[in-house]
């Protein structure tokens, strides 16, 4: 299929995702040692190879990735890891480790994209608020709780939303412009975007139609509603979903297989989705998490750490593990941790540059060697 | 207007001093601590707490959910070993709560019957709810009013001799007394700071010995004694920081001695006083680093090397917000530190003398009693 | 009600608008009546009034005493914005706060950012020598600029920095090598190691002064030469014209509008040389002034304002009984303002910046909510109030009863037809008998929750 255009999907897995609890260095006799309790056993473990394995909730992932659309990257991480949550979160969110930025990556992302801001849905994030990663001051970007009833005044109904919101449409109208009064020029302007996009993405859920009974958790159902607007064709390039609860200090075994049995099931239900519409083929989604976990378990769960890993998914993606597991030889770990061996930067120009089709350095603060033969860019 | 309590006149009590033993105090040993601040093994927020027969703590956590997350108010088992049983969690119709749907949404404090039944109270819904130690949640009664048998923030909650259920309302300002399916049985009580007055009650205990019923007037700064038909006893403590006064306190107790034991959570401490309402000794904390807090710290190298730089590890040691006091029939003293998200347990080395120990009687005229 | 009345009445909602968290036409009346002066000389001295206990917060939200949520200590400023009886300080704190940015995401402990908002509380309407030697002190601002890493043999410059560029003189009023002696004298300026919060929680820091630490050697500091410490330092940089005119501008765009006016900001700069660096005097001045009381409506509302000042006129959470204070506080985060947690040392971008697609719904959508609803008190006492009295109301008499109600406020000309276009109201509505009043109930309190859906509600 041609003429369209490529999709980025990322899925944010915030709390501190324990890599060595999703991509198990079961073979490595060190694994043992270190996670005497939280430790997967092997017969457990789905089998990537000898050595790696996935964890056991993770088999639709396994069937995507058996079908060749999973690239694993190993050993991402940002320089002088901070093991506090909201750091290491703003780091990915403004690709900016040396300060603070309030710049998102995916708000720069979507300004190359859209300079004129033709389209005020090029950016849609699912969930609560808009992360920082998509915000940038003047572009603007849509945070949706939930895609149905999502717009202004939705506290009323029926014919008292009808006249209020003729009222907003009304009040919220072009005018010539009054240098007198810039702020309430901006206002208006500013409001009549968000009743715009509001709009365009009540359109999307009449269209849908699928055979697809997605869970009903947030996650899931914000990747439905990814794929509702996706399917509407709206034009949205750029979308964002979450899914918290990955800070397992304790009761890990437990958490991580509920936890991963959710992203699981609804990253390949929407793939399925996408598939079933014939709309896969455009759309590829990056998972990452804030930071990875300490190699050594505290006894029933595991501690901040760094150094953990992301995954692409899509039919465009060249399928398999890329970069070197991290090293669970005491002498090579960071202070207890898994030691990155790519900055994660180096994984958002691959995307931008390969997939999104944009210059990378001024998005991701400089220059960064790209990953090879990830993915396959969406022929023109 | 307040009066303050010394201005009150104090009623005599107890009226027959043989009423109570006469222990021999030996002072407190501290025991241990067990809980950290944990959402799954550990004590988020403990608010208060009851000892099952078999030495199990069970111990009532109310903590603010994250969005998204299930909320945390919950029980958890936990023993002196710092293991762990299987928390219990509201129930209804069949499932847990979900955040911003809590039916039990705000548990203040706890009590166990004989057959090892939980009762908590719950300030938002306005109900005494029932728990089994094996999960499952058995019902709740109570509804919202200020009528006989209604309910507006109940609060402390505690079991008499005959299984009959106390609970203290922080906001109707009064006690109430019920079976314990929850038939109104009595109560009394109104707002203010004079006699036998209660500005927002929080928690309640009964003295094994004769039934009197003690409750933190919370507000007032102080603990008044009623016998079970509502006459007031006695006051003990008065508002302040110093010997024998309280700041705010939330739990009482009485041991097998008949001593008292009080929450005084807004001095960071726990007072003891004898059935005359003498102030004897305070607690201000001595835990160690719990078995679980232990590992984890041994897990995380550069929390280790951060404690090597502090100064002044006391601190550590000492109650933040003590929200609760309990007793056990071994002499165990059970500390809900809540702000500091463990419990503290000392053992009572007092020992009741026998009458042929006692000699002569006491040879000062009663001291002044607060 | 005379006209002159109503002129005080609507300068009196201004008023409270700017230098507190906005008022109900009901308490604006009170004021108006007791005078400008009086009411501006009890806000300008909040010390006269005690600060009220707030024990029946912390019992009914004990689930909070949680050191580690951070949120707490933004919902209980969110609580005294409402609440307080001095809110001039509560709105100072929160301009401070702006300019000496402290966030949690970096700090990650609540006791640390509870000293350093007291702090901006305790001192906000001070001296401005004496705010910039607590802020040093501050171990959350410490921490945040990395002064622990400032040592005698290894300068740490950011706090150094910062101080001169975002604190108090701004660019282009110093060189590089004063940023040098700045931080060279503030080495030895750190805080206590608190115990790591595994596994019993939160431990606060305290600020501690280490003399082997410091470089005691000569420095030369803006022309003036010295073995200074951090506190020469201070006193040197508020003495700057630069610092006058830097303190000046940001109380005028706080206090009075978006777009600056250089002649007032000169007269607040004056004042604040002449009266030797007092916050206090410049506010003075500047609350007499002719050009703040001219101001009306030239700001827009920063989230904080905007939800403290709906939860004022819908009358909820007025009471520390009741429970869902946090959520509600946590609104603001969706309007792009997380109390406590700023997006960077530079503070929040301001005016018409508050004013994004995403953010402007969840503004409108949040008032509207609070304000449609028949019964929140608020509301429920605005509502008796136009009703009091009168046998019936006419459409247009309704609607500026509703925003005089709320605060005195006024719609542009086009706003006020297409609200009453819409709404369609052919004739007078009665509000005379009990059975009148359900419909009334329910028509006032949907303009109220139209009104939020203006462009002006978005303005203070």
């Amino acid at each position: 299929m041609s003429g369209k255009n490529p999709v980025l999907v990322c899925l944010q897995l915030s709390g501190g995702n324990d890599y060595m609890s999703t991509v198990i260095p079961y073979g490595n006799p060190l694994y043992r040692d270190f996670r005497k309790t939280v430790g997967i056993p092997d017969d457990k473990v789905i089998p990537i190879n000898d050595t790696y394995g996935f964890h056991p909730s993770m088999g639709p992932i396994k069937d995507l990735y058996d079908r060749g659309d999973v690239a694993i990257v190993s050993g991402i991480g940002y320089p002088d890891p901070d093991r506090s949550h909201f750091r290491s979160m703003d780091i990915w969110h403004t690709a900016q480790p040396s300060e603070i930025s309030p710049e998102g990556w995916l708000g720069r992302t979507i300004r190359e994209i859209d300079p004129d801001k033709r389209n005020v849905v090029t950016g849609v994030s699912f969930g609560t608020g808009l992360p920082r990663a998509m915000y940038l001051q003047g572009t603007p970007a849509i945070s949706v709780s939930q895609l149905e009833g999502y717009g202004l005044l939705t506290s009323l109904a029926g014919e008292e939303q009808r006249t209020a919101l003729n009222a907003c449409t009304r009040m919220y109208a072009p005018v010539e412009f009054d240098e007198a009064s810039m702020i309430m020029h901006h206002i208006k302007q500013t409001g009549r975007d968000a009743m715009t996009g509001a709009d365009i993405l009540r359109t999307a859920p009449p269209l849908y139609d699928s055979t697809i009974e997605y869970a009903n958790n947030p996650l899931a159902q914000s990747l439905r509603g990814i794929a509702q607007v996706h399917l509407a064709d709206v034009g949205t390039r750029i979308f964002y979903a979450q899914i918290g609860g990955f800070d397992v200090h304790g009761n890990q075994i437990a958490t991580q297989a509920t936890l991963w049995d959710t992203v699981s099931r609804a990253v390949a239900d929407f793939f399925d989705d996408l598939k079933e519409h014939d709309a896969a083929e455009e759309v590829i989604m990056l998972i990452f998490t804030e930071f990875g976990r300490r190699v050594r378990d505290n006894g029933n769960g595991t501690d901040h750490g760094s150094g953990g890993g992301a995954f692409l998914i899509g039919e465009q993606i060249k399928g398999g593990m890329y970069a070197d597991y991290p090293s669970l030889a005491p002498e090579k770990q960071l202070s207890g941790d898994l030691q990155a061996s790519h900055d994660f930067r180096s994984l958002y120009a691959t995307v931008l540059d390969q997939w999104v089709g944009v210059n990378p350095d001024p998005i991701v603060n400089g220059h960064f060697d790209q990953f090879d033969g990830l993915l396959r860019p969406l022929a023109a | 207007m307040k009066v303050a309590a010394t201005q009150i006149p104090l009623p005599s009590y107890p009226a027959n001093r043989n009423e109570y033993p006469t222990p021999f105090r030996f002072g407190h040993r501290f025991e241990t601590s067990v809980g950290q601040r944990l959402a799954s093994e550990g004590l988020m927020i403990p608010i208060d707490l009851v000892i099952a027969t078999d030495g199990m703590m069970y111990v009532l956590c109310r903590s603010a959910a994250a969005p998204g997350i299930v909320p945390r108010n919950r029980f958890v088992p936990v023993d002196l070993d710092d293991e762990y049983g299987e928390e219990i969690i509201p129930i209804i119709d069949g499932k847990p709560q979900e955040p911003g749907k809590e039916f039990l949404s705000s548990p203040v404090m706890c009590a166990m019957d004989s057959e090892g039944t939980l009762f908590s109270t719950d300030e938002q819904a306005n109900v005494v709810s029932m728990f089994k130690t094996t999960g499952e949640t058995i019902g709740w009664w109570g509804e919202t009013g200020d009528g006989p048998g209604q309910f507006n923030a109940p609060a402390g909650i505690a079991l008499d001799a005959d299984e009959n259920v106390w609970v203290s309302e922080s906001r109707n300002h009064r006690l109430q007394k019920f079976t314990r399916d929850g038939r109104y049985i009595s109560g009394w009580g109104e707002f203010g700071a004079g006699l036998g007055q209660l500005d927002h009650p929080w928690g309640i205990a009964i003295d094994p010995i004769n039934g009197t019923v003690l409750v933190a007037d919370w507000r007032n700064d102080r603990v008044q004694r009623f016998s079970p038909e509502g006459e007031i006893l006695q006051i003990i403590g008065r508002p302040g920081s110093g010997e024998g006064e309280l700041k705010r306190p939330s739990g009482v107790t009485v041991d097998k001695h008949g001593d008292v034991y009080v929450a005084d959570r807004g001095n960071n401490r726990v007072l003891l006083f004898n059935p005359r309402g003498m102030f004897i000794e305070s607690f201000r904390g001595d835990a160690h680093i719990t078995e679980k807090g232990y590992r984890k710290l041994l897990a995380n190298p550069d929390a280790l090397r951060f404690r090597d730089n502090v100064i002044n590890l006391d601190v550590e040691k000492r109650f933040v917000a003590p929200n609760a006091v309990k007793v056990d029939a071994n002499g165990l003293v059970y500390i809900a530190d809540t702000g500091r998200y463990r419990i503290q347990v000392y053992r009572n080395r007092a020992v009741a003398l026998s009458p042929d120990q006692i000699d002569p009687p006491e040879m000062h005229p009663d001291p002044v009693v607060y | 009600m005379t006209i002159a009345v109503s002129a005080d009445v609507s300068l009196m909602g201004h008023l409270m608008r700017r230098a507190a968290f906005g008022a109900q036409a009901a308490e604006l009346e009170i004021l108006a009546a007791r005078g400008y002066d009086s009411v501006v000389d009890e806000l300008l001295h909040p010390e006269r009034i005690p600060r009220p206990d707030e024990d029946l917060l912390e019992r009914y939200h004990i689930e909070h005493s949680d050191e580690e949520q951070g949120k707490w200590t933004g919902a209980r400023w969110m609580f005294r914005m409402v609440n307080s009886p001095r809110p001039l300080e509560e709105k100072l704190a929160l301009m401070w706060h702006d300019v000496f940015a402290v966030g949690f995401s970096k700090v990650v402990n609540n006791p640390m950012m509870r000293s350093y908002y007291d702090m901006l509380r305790d001192h906000g309407l001070g001296n401005f020598g004496d705010m910039l030697k607590q802020l040093s002190r501050n171990p959350s601002m410490i921490y945040w600029l990395d002064q622990q890493m400032n040592h005698a043999d290894a300068v740490n410059e950011n706090y150094g920095r910062e101080l001169l560029e975002l604190f108090s003189m701004g660019r282009g009023n110093y060189t590089e090598d004063d940023v040098k002696a700045c931080a060279r004298a503030f080495t030895g300026w750190t805080e206590s190691q608190t115990i790591p919060r595994y596994p019993n929680g939160f431990y606060d820091s305290k600020f501690v002064y280490l003399e082997e630490d410091h470089d005691h050697s000569e420095k030369t500091f803006l022309g003036e030469t010295g073995n200074f410490n951090g506190d020469d330092i201070i006193d040197i940089i508020v003495r700057q014209p630069a610092t006058a005119r830097f303190v000046a501008a940001e109380i005028y765009d706080f206090f009075v509008s978006d777009d600056p006016d250089p002649q007032a900001i000169d007269t607040l700069a004056q004042v604040y040389v002449d009266s030797g660096h007092e916050i206090r005097e410049m506010l003075k001045v500047l609350l007499y002034s002719d050009f703040f009381k001219e101001a009306r409506f030239q700001r827009v509302k920063s989230p904080a304002e905007l939800v403290a000042s709906t939860l004022r006129f819908a009358g909820e959470h007025r009471d520390p009984y009741d429970f869902g204070l946090v959520p509600t506080t946590q609104k603001t985060i969706l309007m792009g303002q997380q109390i406590l947690n700023p997006p960077t040392v530079e503070g929040w971008h301001t005016g018409r910046e508050w004013i994004d697609s995403s953010f402007l719904i969840e503004r409108v959508n949040f008032a509207a909510e609070r304000l449609g609803n028949p019964d929140a008190n608020g509301v429920s006492e605005m509502t008796d109030r136009i009703a009091e009295g009168k046998d019936s109301i006419a459409p247009d008499d309704l609607l500026d009863a509703c925003l005089y109600e709320l605060g005195s406020m006024e719609l542009e000309d086009d706003t006020r037809h297409i609200l009453m276009e819409e709404l369609g109201l052919t004739g007078d509505v009665r509000c005379e008998l009990e059975a009148d009043m359900v419909d009334f109930r329910n028509l006032v309190a949907r303009l109220f929750g139209l009104i939020p859906a203006t462009r002006e509600y978005q303005m203070a």
